[in-house]
């Protein structure tokens, strides 16, 4: 096949990435719009849903902000270790997206493993979690330093010769295609695409503040990891969405730095230096009592 | 990119006749001289000739203007790879920006605003960065002084 072989320039793989983030958010558009109806539908519409729709793009704006002002450094700390730390500088083609995309699912696990399950991770993390609702519009609600977590875990990719724009390329299509899985108008589909590939039902589970669906199912593209790993839970009992301490607000500000909120409170709770530290860094479930 | 950068070098381009001298003679009595060479790889092919502009300051570095660079030159490719060195240079900061006219005729081409050829400037992390004059020079005191440039396609 010539894509496989077919050399690229950085110019065409950064229009692919540009190309694939219009397809989605073109589609996600449109399929929020029937989520609505649906719900309009059934009897399930309110203005506290609507609310929390528009909060959800109004964090994606500010996310954006972040992410805008430090794209400099991002962009930068890539390039610095592809030209000086790589051990090789590998040829780009449709063989070396297909690796990147698979390596990047991986580091996308890890990383979302790591933000829930890090103090600080989570304070950016949650504000994602705390939506009571679950359509694709949750996608795009974003926390402060989602954006920043991210460089750590993918910077591997670039030491081993992986070309900075198809790492970006890569954690796009990770992103996209988690972004279509939040919806709760597709059931469980067939059989083998539930084992290997992450779902929406997977990730309802992820979404769910049940006890048993706790930090489970942290995949983006293949689930497998989550089986490898034991962090993988079907979705049987229905799944109530949201944080295990909802927030109860739709205020944009309120949304955007409701981890940082919980964190401080966290963080001011905790008796001396060494709680204190730990309350930067430990899981979500730690507090100074249980000690 | 700003394409004017790309316009008003082919204009210049168009001026510019055979290959100019590789070595400027910028010595004058009471200034500092030293040498600066540039190294520019990834050229895709040794078709045409590739054309480089030496800057010394950032108003014609800003506008790609090569007549008021501090030196340019064109030359044949051999192996995907040219270096030149310039020698005797005035105490500076020194940028490169580097054109590969590959079909020889003496414009850098653009379509919809999208070169066709290839292009490469000094302190350029990637295809598509455009760095300011203070990223993309060198100080130049006295001594050897190198930059790399990649040269980079939009196809």
């Amino acid at each position: 096949m010539d894509f496989l072989t077919e050399t690229f320039t950085e110019v065409e793989i950064y229009g692919f990435e540009l190309t694939i983030d219009y397809w989605v958010f073109i589609f996600a558009m449109a399929f929020l719009g029937f989520e609505l109806l649906r719900l309009t539908v059934k009897k399930m519409m309110s203005w506290n849903l609507i609310g929390d729709t528009v909060t959800n793009f109004l964090t994606l704006i500010a996310f954006l902000g972040v992410n805008f002002t430090i794209a400099g450094a991002y962009v930068g700390a890539f390039f610095y270790v592809y030209e000086n730390w790589s051990i090789t500088q590998l040829p780009i083609n449709g063989w070396l997206i297909i690796g990147a995309v698979v390596l990047a699912d991986i580091a996308y696990y890890w990383e979302h493993r790591f933000m829930h399950r890090f103090g600080l991770g989570w304070a950016t993390h949650a504000v994602h979690h705390s939506s009571p609702y679950f359509n694709i519009s949750v996608a795009y609600r974003f926390g402060p330093l989602d954006g920043i977590f991210p460089i750590i875990f993918h910077l591997p990719l670039a030491v081993i010769g992986i070309h900075p724009f198809v790492i970006f390329l890569a954690e796009a299509a990770v992103q996209l295609y988690q972004t279509l899985l939040h919806t709760e108008a597709v059931g469980k589909l067939p059989r083998p695409i539930e084992y290997f590939m992450n779902t929406p039902s997977h990730h309802r589970v992820h979404h769910g503040s049940n006890e048993q669906y706790l930090d489970k199912n942290y995949a983006g593209i293949f689930i497998i990891w989550d089986r490898i790993f034991g962090t993988f839970a079907e979705e049987k009992e229905k799944v109530s969405f949201g944080v295990t301490e909802p927030i109860n607000t739709i205020n944009p500000f309120a949304v955007f730095f409701c981890g940082f909120a919980w964190m401080w409170k966290r963080f001011r709770a905790a008796q001396g230096v060494s709680n204190k530290m730990k309350a930067l860094v430990l899981p979500p479930d730690w507090s100074p009592k249980s000690n | 990119m700003n394409s004017y950068k790309y316009v008003s070098a082919a204009v210049v381009a168009l001026l510019m006749t055979s290959a100019c001298m590789a070595e400027v003679d910028g010595q004058q009595a009471g200034v500092e001289t030293a040498s600066l060479t540039v190294e520019v790889s990834k050229i895709r092919n040794n078709d045409g000739r590739v054309m480089l502009a030496l800057y010394d300051h950032k108003e014609a570095f800003n506008a790609a203007d090569e007549v008021r660079a501090y030196a340019s030159m064109s030359s044949k490719v051999v192996n995907s790879h040219l270096r030149v060195t310039f020698e005797n240079l005035p105490a500076s900061k020194y940028a490169a920006i580097i054109f590969h006219d590959e079909n020889s005729n003496g414009a850098f081409d653009m379509k919809r605003g999208e070169p066709l050829e290839g292009y490469g400037v000094s302190g350029a992390l990637h295809a598509l960065d455009e760095p300011t004059f203070k990223k993309a020079s060198v100080l130049v005191g006295d001594g050897k002084q190198t930059i790399a440039v990649k040269m980079h396609y939009y196809k």
